[in-house]
């Protein structure tokens, strides 16, 4: 399982090449750099033709390159170009609000999606699969960001139950931090819930049609232990591959619940990065989430031996 | 200042545990520390480096922690601010600021004219990144530069700048905003030059910056605020508030339910197209002002189709100012096609003659043109609604007088960038505040291919420009507006659509809240019922 | 973005009332976009200055905007715009998945690597950074979001096809075309695509909702299909400054949003049951 995970952890370095080859010139292809953004109302392009040398961006595109990647190697990411902040423990600290948010809602999702999905697969066909499917279906089809900005009015607003703007840190003062984590774990978990329990769904009616299950049936086994302890387990690893997915595309920034509930996690920084051409602070936050993408993946192959005993790495 | 403490009468240990109960039972919200305003800024600020790295909301803060010998009036006239008296040589060259006595940095050291020196020998080395340089020294090409020979203190307590020629715009250079020239301690700066935080002079120090969250100033205890009342960035500053927090709220919808929902206490700079909804509030309060932005329709006169002046006075017969103020602004904004802002005492009769919006005149003077429905595209952006909207209303006008108008919408950045090269046929678009009309024209008028940003390329223009940056004397500046703005209405170079106004949201039991031209929030003098007339 | 991670994963059956309300949905949704494009009530990019902020009336059945225009016009044509921006990029992700899943499954070995590399990367890029990459590329069109929603699902598509062509390549009847003597390229075609056929219509179904979704979180960042086009997303954004005086501008779309979404998952959901022969029963 070692060499498992330093062969796959080595495979990992072309992609992360490529992302930061990709994303160097895609940024820079986008028309307005940070210098604009940074003397925009000063109106005056002397000072501004100044500050971009500053930047080192009249340097070739080569050599901005080769001077990035040099301290990449070196683990320095760099400096952001509009407020001097280190992009490297900047990333970290709104990577860990982020992580906060979506593993949370990803608790409760699965806690939620787990039982929701075997009940409806046990009784397939019925009024109650049909009803869970289409509320399923219904939770879905909401867009995210406007069940959060319903939340923030109804809760935040109308109620005045829960803080809409700013944020805390759970470790500076837990009350208060998981007020502000509340609405914001509750409009990302109607989605997430939603595809869980599909996914959970379909495969337990998969695993049932089985034999082994019409077996245990048949020597009398309560319809509960063949569900949780025959079933259940099988149909588990599929869902799992589903799950690293989602969290590996919602560590990556969940830009949208983010902006909404004014977060300051790893989305919001990168948007905010791109609109402001902050070049050091995009190409290292694509790289961080890259990286979580390709780590999520891993972790999802390292555990699915576990839930499937079939696969052997 | 610590004092010792008294011992406790029986009685006084009485009152404390009343205090106490009262604090238990959630009555006590009026106590010291809670002394507390909650300022929403859109984006995080740049840096706390005055003039350095910064923008909008950089100016904001910064400006309640330095100050500088000068300031803007609410009037947009200069003012002393860490100077007491201005006195300028008859030739014109000399500037000599007499210090206000009694002013102290936020570290205790008292301010005198070597501390001004020092900030000045920092502001002119290049090494700084000081954005303004440009401005003062003899190496740059900057119309109507000021450039400073020498800086000198004749006394510890006086400060003497003097010129290589006289400059009418010297002093608003020092009063300017964006790049204030903030008299800072040294202590500002570690061994090697490398800036720390601001010790400055203002009414508030510098406490804590949680980046893309808030940044926290707490009121300095000793600050000397200058007699009288309160005058834009000068006059008096007198503090209510133990603590100001601005709060990172890029998403305006976010921070109006913040504020309706007492997440924050002010909001500042309210898109027009939130104020219907605001006003419906009864426990929200709005302050509002004229501003010295300029919004306006840039047209590109070098542009093939848009070269011939006919083609641009058709544009401008098609849009009705009154109509886009009434659409984007809810008529919060006075319609101004002229460079004169509305709120300047400048700004008279001569300089609201424009171009009637007449859907006829404008056909008759395509057909002129020749104009046979080529598409004209207008550059716009999301990220300010008033430009987006502005656009869309704008699209659809053009559009009713037979011209193939599309919009582009662009991300901020980019839409600024081709600003900065000229590369747009129409683009709706916002000038931030500039106190001095010949900063205005400085900054539109000249050879666009030296400076695409420059949008009026003509030879009368230039002329008359020379002629208003020589001008000692207002009313000659004043003549020389009024003839530009009718050169102005005649080449329609650009296309003015008006001042907006700057409003402030706040909860409705903040008082002593001003808007102003300048429209930068102004924190001192704010107060929520209970905090003025006791203790402080 | 909020791209749906993998739409192909969303294995379910359906009772027959959701299906049918998936059909139901869906076709009031493509006969308004059909409709919208070939009348609307009034025009949809028409301001009137005198009707601003209206509610619905019996003049204007769903109010009007802070421009004056009407939101029932408005949202019929953006039913069109929604159905063909997610039409296209459903298109552009299957054309440009089936090519890289086809080619990088049948050729396996190092071009099959490479190809995953690539797929790696693409996936590991956010959709708003590509959205913005491709707009300003190619200007602000609504070609633009077509081509970053597109690529944004692609390797989705060339995952599944990849991994569907792995399993018939070894396939006798594979075996027997190549010892026939047709060309590599026949192959593929004649027996190796239709076999893709099933799941890639299954997942198109799912990329149309999730494009649809995608959208309107774009148009919310600002990024989205550039006006005058309404779409539903964008009317959402601009409804948000409005949302307690003239709730209406918020409820329509969102609603419209909601039903389309509805009725493309339940009947993906229909086309997952009739496709899947395991679940066939």
């Amino acid at each position: 399982m070692i060499a498992f995970t330093i062969k796959r952890l080595l495979q990992t370095v072309p992609t992360l090449l490529l992302v930061a080859v990709m994303v160097f010139t895609m940024i820079r292809l986008v028309p307005g750099d940070p210098a604009v953004v940074l003397v925009g109302d000063i109106n005056d392009p002397v000072i501004l033709e100044e500050v971009r040398a500053q930047m080192g961006l009249d340097e070739s595109m080569v050599e901005q390159f080769r001077l990035w990647f040099v301290k990449v190697i070196d683990g320095d990411l760099g400096v952001s170009l509009m407020n001097g902040e280190e992009v490297l423990p900047a990333l970290l600290q709104r990577f860990a609000v982020t992580a906060q948010v979506v593993l949370l809602s990803m608790m409760f999702a699965v806690a939620i999606a787990l039982p929701t999905g075997l009940l409806a697969a046990s009784r397939h066909g019925s009024a109650t699969d049909t009803g869970i499917v289409f509320l399923l279906v219904l939770s879905l089809s909401i867009p995210s960001f406007w069940a959060g900005i319903l939340l923030m009015l109804v809760f935040g607003v109308k109620l005045g139950w829960l803080p809409t703007i700013g944020y805390v840190s759970v470790v500076e003062n837990v009350a208060a931090g998981i007020q502000y984590l509340i609405l914001p774990v509750i409009a990302l978990l109607l989605g997430e819930m939603a595809t869980v329990t599909r996914m959970m769904r379909s495969t337990m009616l998969e695993v049932l049609g089985f034999d082994y299950i019409t077996h245990a049936r048949a020597k009398g086994l309560k319809e509960s232990t063949v569900l949780w302890r025959h079933a259940f387990p099988n149909a588990f690893a599929p869902t799992l591959t589903v799950l690293g997915l989602i969290l590996a595309s919602l560590l990556g920034g969940a830009a949208v619940i983010e902006t909404v509930f004014t977060l300051p996690g790893l989305g919001r920084f990168l948007v905010d990065g791109i609109y402001a051409r902050d070049y050091p602070v995009v190409q290292g936050a694509l790289l961080l989430v890259a990286f979580i993408y390709v780590i999520a993946n891993l972790v999802v192959d390292l555990l699915y031996p576990i839930f499937d005993p079939r696969v052997r790495l | 200042m610590t004092t010792q403490p008294e011992p406790m009468t029986p009685q006084l240990r009485c009152l404390t545990l009343i205090a106490n109960l009262l604090l238990l039972a959630g009555h006590a919200t009026a106590i010291a520390e809670d002394r507390h305003l909650r300022v929403a800024i859109n984006t995080d600020i740049r840096s706390n480096n005055p003039g350095v790295a910064r923008d909008a909301n950089t100016d904001t803060v910064i400006h309640h922690i330095v100050e500088s010998l000068v300031g803007y009036g609410a009037d947009l006239r200069v003012r002393p601010v860490l100077a007491d008296s201005i006195s300028v040589s008859d030739d014109g060259l000399i500037y000599r600021f007499h210090i206000r006595p009694g002013v102290r940095f936020h570290n205790g050291e008292p301010l005198t004219a070597a501390e001004v020196l020092w900030n000045w020998q920092r502001f002119l080395d290049p090494e700084t990144k000081w954005q303004c340089r440009r401005w003062y020294s003899a190496d740059s090409e900057e119309p109507g530069k000021s450039v400073i020979v020498d800086v000198r203190a004749p006394q510890p307590d006086t400060v003497e700048f003097e010129l290589a020629e006289p400059s009418v715009l010297f002093l608003d250079r020092l009063a300017n905003v964006q790049c204030p020239a903030a008299i800072v301690h040294p202590d500002s700066v570690d061994a090697n030059g490398e800036w720390r935080l601001p010790v400055g002079t203002g009414p508030f120090e510098f406490s804590e910056w949680k980046r893309g969250q808030y940044v926290e100033l707490r009121r300095f205890a000793d600050y000397h605020t200058p007699e009288g009342t309160p005058d834009g960035f000068a006059g008096a500053k007198p503090v209510y508030a133990d603590s100001l927090r601005f709060i990172v709220s890029p998403d305006h919808a976010s921070t109006k339910a913040a504020l309706l929902g007492d997440g924050i206490d002010l909001y500042p700079g309210v898109p027009m197209n939130s104020l219907a909804e605001l006003k419906a509030e009864k426990d929200i309060a709005l302050s509002e002002s004229p501003l010295l932005g300029w919004t306006a329709l840039l047209v590109q006169t070098e542009d093939s189709l848009l070269s011939d002046p006919r083609m641009r006075r058709a544009i401008a017969h098609a849009i009705d100012r009154e109509q886009i103020v009434g659409f984007n602004t809810y008529g919060h904004a006075s319609p101004n096609s002229s460079a004169v802002p509305v709120g300047d005492p400048a700004h008279d009769a001569a300089h609201d003659a424009w171009y009637e919006p007449s859907r006829e005149k404008a056909r008759a003077l395509l057909r002129e043109a020749g104009y046979a429905g080529e598409i004209i595209e207008i550059q716009t952006n999301r990220k300010y609604s008033n430009m987006y909207d502005n656009a869309v209303v704008i699209q659809a006008m053009l559009h009713s007088v037979g011209i193939n108008a599309r919009l582009q919408v662009l991300d901020w950045a980019s839409q600024l960038a081709n600003y900065y090269a000229g590369k747009f046929q129409v683009s709706a678009f916002s000038f931030s505040a500039l106190a001095n009309p010949t900063m205005r024209y400085a900054k539109l008028i000249g050879p666009k291919d030296r400076r695409a940003t420059y949008q009026w390329d003509s030879e009368r223009a230039n002329e008359l420009l020379a002629e208003l940056l020589a001008a000692d004397d207002p009313e000659h500046s004043n003549t020389i507006y009024r003839q530009l703005h009718e050169v102005m209405r005649d080449e329609v170079p650009i296309i003015g659509l008006y001042n907006a106004h700057s409003v402030t949201a706040m909860r409705a039991d903040v008082s002593g809240y001003d808007s102003w031209p300048m429209g930068l929030s102004r924190l001192w003098g704010v107060y929520r019922p209970g905090w003025r007339g006791d203790n402080h | 973005m909020t791209v749906v991670s993998n739409p192909a994963a969303v294995y379910t059956t359906t009772a027959m009332p959701n299906r049918r309300l998936g059909e139901f949905l869906l076709a009031i949704i493509l006969i308004t976009a059909l409709a919208g494009s070939l009348y609307t009530p009034h025009d949809p990019l028409a301001l009137d200055y005198e009707s601003r902020l209206l509610p619905p009336s019996s003049a204007h059945l769903m109010g009007t905007d802070q421009f004056g225009r009407d939101v029932l016009s408005r949202t019929m044509a953006a039913a069109g715009t929604s159905v063909i921006v997610s039409f296209f990029s459903v298109l552009v992700a299957v054309s440009f998945g089936l090519l890289l899943g086809s080619i990088a499954g049948y050729a396996g070995g190092w071009t099959d690597r490479l190809v995953g590399l690539f797929l790696d990367a693409f996936m590991a890029f956010p959709g708003i950074l590509l959205a913005l990459g491709i707009m300003t590329i190619i200007g602000p069109h609504m070609y633009g979001i077509v081509l970053a929603l597109g690529f944004a699902y692609m390797p989705n598509v060339a995952r599944i096809v990849r991994s569907t062509v792995l399993s018939i390549r070894e396939k006798e009847y594979v075996e027997a075309s190549k010892a026939l003597g047709n060309s590599e390229a026949f192959t593929v075609v004649r027996h190796v695509i239709p076999q893709c056929i099933s799941p890639l219509t299954v997942i198109a179904t799912a990329i149309f909702g999730g494009a649809v979704l995608s959208e309107s979180a774009l148009s919310f960042l600002g990024l989205g299909v550039p006006p005058p086009h309404p779409t539903w997303g964008g009317m959402l954004a601009d409804a948000r400054q409005y949302m307690s005086i003239a709730p209406w501008l918020s409820i329509f779309p969102g609603v419209a949003i909601t039903i389309a979404l509805l009725g493309v998952n339940l009947f993906g959901d229909a086309l997952r049951d009739r496709f899947d022969p395991r679940l066939a029963r």
